[in-house]
């Protein structure tokens, strides 16, 4: 597993950002190290999302931190550096046309490899697999203002103000963003109920991670 | 509704839209399709959000040309190697000097106590090989009268002498 050695490393710098990119600027290559083993999942993802091209996320990831130690003198983390080293990634990619003639491997190529390993049945599997094509298809009809809102929150996990940050713009311009974005998809999904995601049945899925009591009864009476 | 689902809200602004939402259809219909939405999204990222890479920050190194540091490990090796590389040197000279201040010139074995025969004496004595070799260079380079025993060839033609008859084109 070659991610477990990098996690180890990036976990045993128990430091924060703010202290790593001070180490930094004092020439402690391990501190910036550290930074990289951090964040680089992270970056490869997000430039993997918009160009969906693993090489390119690669470079992606080499040039995001080559400019983060160029700009370390005048880098002011104030909690984390997370948003700044995602807004150069979301620039970076978005500047990154893709090659003619290049064939592009698709983030469901990702998640055909990944569903080899699963131990479900073969008939959940491929409903699963025709699931993440629709909704990847879906997003890759979203504008580019959309798709990096809805990437960086439910691939990379960033709040609302983390992304307003990465975006520059205002926590209601990402809401609103964010919301235009998964009507398209539940338009998407409307058109395929042979995949089962039926509001109600996500709802009952969903119960145990969100106590939506009130919503649920007001679904449930609206059903009956 | 999205603050709701991407979790932004605190409690009591939740607690505000679900009393809303149970109060209001339209609202609790929208909601109910947003959170279809996000849990489609949310599955559809889950293989991706859990890929590792295996990338290396001396790729950023190299980028920026910076000097690639040395790990101790490594500094031990390579001082190792070197130790040992000038070790094997100054061992080889030595033995080459040693070896040739110790090791004595053979002297040639001639047996002067052996009577004239009219053969070469020198070849009949000592190791056989190494005497006959050297007599063969001499053979060669030499003029044709040095080989000739003088009194062989005071008796005769170099032609008569006992080496062109035992071995003949040696003295060529």
């Amino acid at each position: 597993m070659p991610g477990r050695a990098t996690k180890r490393a990036a976990d045993a710098d128990a430091r924060s950002d703010r202290e790593l990119v001070y180490a930094t600027r004092d020439g402690d290559m391990r501190a910036f190290d550290a930074l990289f083993y951090r964040y680089k999942d992270g970056i490869f993802r997000l430039g993997f999302a918009i160009t969906k091209d693993p090489s390119a996320a690669e470079e992606i990831v080499v040039d995001t931190f080559a400019r983060a130690h160029r700009a370390i003198a005048r880098l002011e983390p104030d909690g984390t550096l997370r948003p700044w080293l995602y807004r150069v990634a979301v620039n970076l990619s978005y500047n990154r046309r893709p090659r003619k003639g290049l064939v592009m491997s698709t983030l469901e190529d990702v998640h055909e490899e990944s569903l080899t390993s699963d131990d479900r049945s073969p008939s959940s599997l491929a409903e699963l697999a025709e699931l993440r094509t629709i909704v990847l298809a879906a997003v890759d009809t979203l504008g580019p203002k959309h798709k990096v809102v809805v990437v960086l929150h439910y691939l990379n996990g960033l709040n609302l103000a983390e992304i307003a940050e990465v975006v520059d713009c205002p926590v209601g311009t990402v809401k609103s963003r964010l919301h235009y974005a998964l009507r398209r998809l539940r338009a998407h999904l409307a058109a395929h109920p042979e995949l089962g995601f039926e509001p109600q049945a996500v709802l009952m899925a969903t119960t145990g991670q969100m106590p939506l009591t009130a919503v649920e009864r007001v679904v449930g009476r609206n059903n009956e | 509704m999205s603050a709701l689902l991407a979790g932004a809200l605190d409690q009591r602004e939740r607690l505000d839209v679900e009393s809303h939402a149970s109060r209001c259809a339209r609202c609790a219909t929208a909601y109910r399709d947003l959170v279809c939405a996000s849990v489609a999204l949310d599955r559809a990222y889950a293989p991706l959000r859990a890929m590792d890479v295996a990338m290396s920050p001396a790729r950023v190194r190299l980028a920026l040309r910076l000097p690639q540091p040395i790990p101790a490990s490594l500094r031990l090796g390579r001082l190792t190697a070197r130790v040992t590389e000038v070790a094997l040197a100054a061992a080889v000279t030595a033995f080459a000097f040693v070896g040739s201040a110790t090791v004595a010139p053979k002297t040639t074995i001639v047996d002067e106590a052996a009577p004239d025969s009219g053969t070469l004496t020198h070849v009949t004595a000592g190791a056989d090989d190494e005497y006959f070799f050297r007599w063969l260079r001499i053979g060669r380079y030499a003029a044709p009268s040095d080989l000739l025993d003088p009194a062989v060839a005071l008796r005769g033609d170099i032609s008569e002498s006992p080496i062109a008859n035992d071995r003949p084109g040696l003295a060529r």
